[in-house]
């Protein structure tokens, strides 16, 4: 089991990633203290991506890639993963 | 001046290979079931659900946020 994200921003990224491995950081949502570990990846991360077809990657995600801080989203997911290893 | 160097803190060298290993490893989306979180101002639920099944992936869940 996988978990792959879209999230816009370096924050929403992180807090999705936290909940899906550590528990809901905010503790108000039912993952509130419940560690499912689950390895997360953004859809913009390189292993992720060239794992695609290049032309279908470009027609379902090109924009949005070439809008958002693809650098931040993908520091905010790996940090999670490093922190949990 | 105080040096505060010291207060550094370094990664032991045993997380340092284990990261490393990490690293090499590839996940591969093929056979693997997928929750796929999307988000409306991000990239949405379909077109990353697309993607996962154009490599034999399985979507488990699939979302698309929305913060209006």
């Amino acid at each position: 089991m996988v978990v792959i994200l879209g999230s816009p921003t370096a924050e929403s990224a992180e807090i999705y990633a936290r909940t899906v491995t550590e528990g809901d950081p905010s503790w108000v949502g039912p993952l509130a203290g419940i560690a499912l570990k689950l390895p997360v990846y953004h859809i913009l991360e390189p292993e992720i991506k060239s794992q695609f077809d290049q032309e279908i990657y470009n027609e379902q995600v090109g924009i949005m890639e070439s809008v958002l801080d693809t650098d931040d989203l993908i520091e905010a997911v790996n940090k999670v993963r490093r922190e949990q290893q | 001046m105080v040096n505060l160097l010291f207060l550094r803190k370094t990664q032991p060298h045993d997380k340092i290979l284990c990261n490393a290993r990490r690293e090499e490893h590839k996940m591969d989306l093929k056979g693997k079931n997928v929750i796929i979180v999307g988000e409306r101002d991000g990239v949405p639920g379909p077109a990353i659900e697309t993607l996962v099944k154009s490599v034999g992936g399985t979507p488990a869940l699939v979302q698309t946020q929305c913060f209006v």
